[in-house]
């Protein structure tokens, strides 16, 4: 699992340009059958030893937070907008990568040249650009054109049981559901790997649409602030203390029945779990939820630090915790 | 004879830890040495190459081989993250959410901490001050502190990347390229041949107020030293009358405080080569190792020259390598013709 996280992880695709994400995905699934919607999402209705009861989905996101290419300038540098929210924080001094593999770099004004008001305030999308080295616009235009999309650049590490990467938001959701395709499921189960999810949750709801599913388990990555500095009650999760569980975020509020039964099967099974303890933040649920028939959702996050950065950091053992729960949540959900 | 790039490449990403363990220092002392007829180091950890110990004048190529970073102040006892203080100016913009390496007991990477969007009370714009980052090696404080020691040191982990047309990128370009150059002088000096005695030094501690270059300066009073640094590249909001573009050439300084004879001297010998250049001109201090030397002992001739980057103290220092390629062949020009 963790090999092909690495893989997912190092490939360029955000939001409506998963494409490079769904031929992985795809080429990983082998001899099985799958649809690609007209947005682009992979539906894989996978069959089990067992017919279910419910029709249970999963669900994860291939996109990644990114940047797109608006204009160009006589200098030949790139002005972009976010694709996702990212943070100014984080964009100043960054490597970047185009889809074509051009690099470049988020630049800025010199700290040495910057008054007092600058070294306060950081620049946020409008006022930055992204230099790939062209010397003027022609240059530049030979190589990235205004749409063309950029990601972090890929630099995934691992340290210790930690890993280190762009994109862990949601590769990882997508590397537990192929593990659980590989290794097969006991009852029939959909499985959704869906596009613009950082757009602002467009592709999944299609999704729902077509599979009209009972129930509905997103796999996600959501913000740990378990961080020095950080009171105890505003950590929202905890590294090292198992999956996340939600009961609401900003665009769900999830079924109590379910959030309850996931609670219990993990203490029966012996997953460590955690609820999240904040309303913030919103996954791919949002729009589930609300689509088909309606729908009864539960997400199984990762507690991430620094989401929506070059530096996603998650433990390893809390990605195991996330997908022995998927698997016993599903199972449970399918035969209820 | 390795290419400018390489060299370039090896010292940028080699870490700078406090001398003598130095990977840096190690890089440089490694190459200089089939270039050198003895190599020492000082008491403050400069590095001194002799690269040719007769002549008529002696001259004395400088470059600083210290680095921006952090220093490892206390370890978080909860977390196990690493408390930081500066050393150098670092760029406090860049920080949240880069990657870093910390030299302890051994190498480790980590990443700083950014402030999650929920507790950034709607401010998106605030800089992170120091005090509120710290670096996350992803390790508890009982695994951090078998490896991790206040007094340790950080930097950027940014490796050297490509661009187009002959640019690169990464962390510690400042001032990786003005070692490159030196050495690259180095190396046409002793192909080309010279009368005149040469020296190479690698000075320590620009970065944090130039303590290292003088006690070299003082010690070797050469005839004259010719220094190279970074200086500002041609960007967006950086003023023209600061700055060249990259691709441009050396950045010969004038300045009242360097001789002005040695400015012209340096701008007539690019002249006479056809090797491109800028002029670069400043109304006093040049905030390079310059600064000191020229007043070494008991005076120096001193010329500065500069190659233009981009980004500068930042994970994305922008070159173009052949503004390397050109200080390297106006210093060693000058070394060689200087009289």
């Amino acid at each position: 699992m963790f090999t092909i996280l690495k893989e997912l992880c190092n490939i360029n695709g955000t939001s409506g340009r998963e494409h490079k994400v769904r031929e992985y995905i795809i080429s990983r699934l082998g001899d099985i059958p799958y649809t690609v919607d007209a947005l682009g999402s992979i539906i894989v209705e996978l069959k089990g030893k067992e017919k279910a009861k419910n029709k249970v989905m999963i669900a994860a996101h291939m996109d990644e937070v990114g940047f797109i290419a608006t204009y160009v300038t006589e200098d030949g540098l790139i002005k972009f907008d976010t694709v996702g929210g990212i943070l100014p924080a984080v964009m100043s001094g960054r490597k970047v990568c185009f889809e074509n593999g051009t690099f470049g770099v988020i630049g800025s004004k010199p700290v040495h040249l910057s008054s007092e008001s600058e070294k306060k305030t950081l620049l946020t999308e409008d006022k930055l650009f992204i230099d790939i080295g062209a010397r003027d616009k022609k240059e530049a235009l030979s190589c990235v054109m205004p749409g063309d999309t950029a990601v972090f650049a890929p630099d995934y590490e691992e340290i210790g049981d930690k890993i280190v990467s762009k994109a862990l938001d949601d590769r990882t959701g997508c590397a537990i559901m192929l593990k659980m395709i590989e290794e097969g499921v006991k009852y029939d189960t959909v499985f959704a790997f869906t596009v613009q999810e950082e757009a602002g949750l467009r592709g999944a709801g299609c999704v729902t649409n077509r599979v009209c599913p009972d129930y509905s388990i997103v796999l996600e990555a959501t913000t740990a602030s378990d961080i020095a500095g950080v009171a105890d009650s505003s950590r929202v999760c905890v590294q090292g203390e198992g999956a996340v569980l939600s009961f609401m975020d900003n665009s769900t509020i999830y079924d109590k029945d379910v959030f309850r039964t996931a609670l219990s099967l993990a203490e029966e099974k012996g997953i460590k779990v955690q609820v999240k303890t904040a309303v913030a933040g919103g996954n791919d649920s949002g729009i589930i939820h609300k689509s088909g028939f309606g729908v009864k959702a539960a997400a199984i996050s990762a507690p991430c630090r620094y989401i929506h950065s070059q530096s996603n950091m998650l433990k390893k053992s809390d990605i195991t915790a996330c997908y022995e729960l998927a698997r016993a949540l599903s199972e449970k959900l399918s035969d209820a | 004879m390795m290419e400018t790039v390489e060299i370039l490449k090896r010292l940028c990403e080699a870490s700078y830890e406090a001398v003598p363990d130095s990977e840096t220092h190690k890089a440089i002392i490694e190459i200089m040495t089939p270039l050198s007829e003895k190599i020492t180091t000082d008491n403050l950890g400069n590095i001194i190459c002799t690269v040719k110990s007769e002549g008529k004048k002696h001259v004395v190529l400088s470059a600083h081989a210290d680095k921006i970073g952090m220093v490892v102040t206390a370890i978080d006892n909860a977390t196990g993250m690493l408390k930081v203080a500066k050393s150098g100016g670092v760029d406090n913009r860049t920080l949240a959410a880069s990657r870093v390496k910390v030299t302890g007991k051994k190498e480790i990477k980590g990443c700083v901490t950014s402030t999650p969007p929920h507790l950034t009370k709607g401010d998106r714009t605030a800089v992170p001050a120091i005090e509120d980052l710290y670096i996350d090696c992803g390790l508890t404080y009982d695994e951090i502190s078998e490896i991790v020691s206040p007094g340790d040191r950080a930097e950027y982990h940014s490796p050297v990347c490509e661009l187009l047309g002959g640019r690169y990128t990464g962390a510690y370009m400042d001032n990786c390229a003005g070692c490159t150059a030196v050495i690259k002088a180095c190396e046409k000096l002793l192909k080309d041949g010279t009368d005149n005695k040469i020296t190479a030094i690698f000075t320590t501690r620009e970065e944090t107020g130039k303590g290292g270059a003088a006690a070299s300066f003082t010690a070797l009073q050469p005839d004259f030293a010719f220094i190279t640094d970074v200086s500002f590249g041609r960007a967006p909001g950086v003023p023209p009358e600061m700055s060249s573009p990259l691709g441009s050439g050396g950045m010969i300084c004038i300045s009242p405080i360097l001789q002005k004879e040695i400015s012209d001297f340096l701008i007539e010998t690019a002249e006479k080569h056809g090797i491109p250049y800028t002029v670069e001109v400043m109304g006093s201090r040049t905030m390079t190792d310059s600064d000191v030397a020229v007043t070494a002992g008991r005076g120096i001739k001193t010329g500065l020259v500069s190659v233009p980057l981009t980004n500068m103290h930042t994970p994305v220092e922008t070159l173009d390598i052949k503004d390397v390629e050109a200080v390297a062949s106006i210093l060693s020009a000058a070394a060689k013709e200087v009289m």
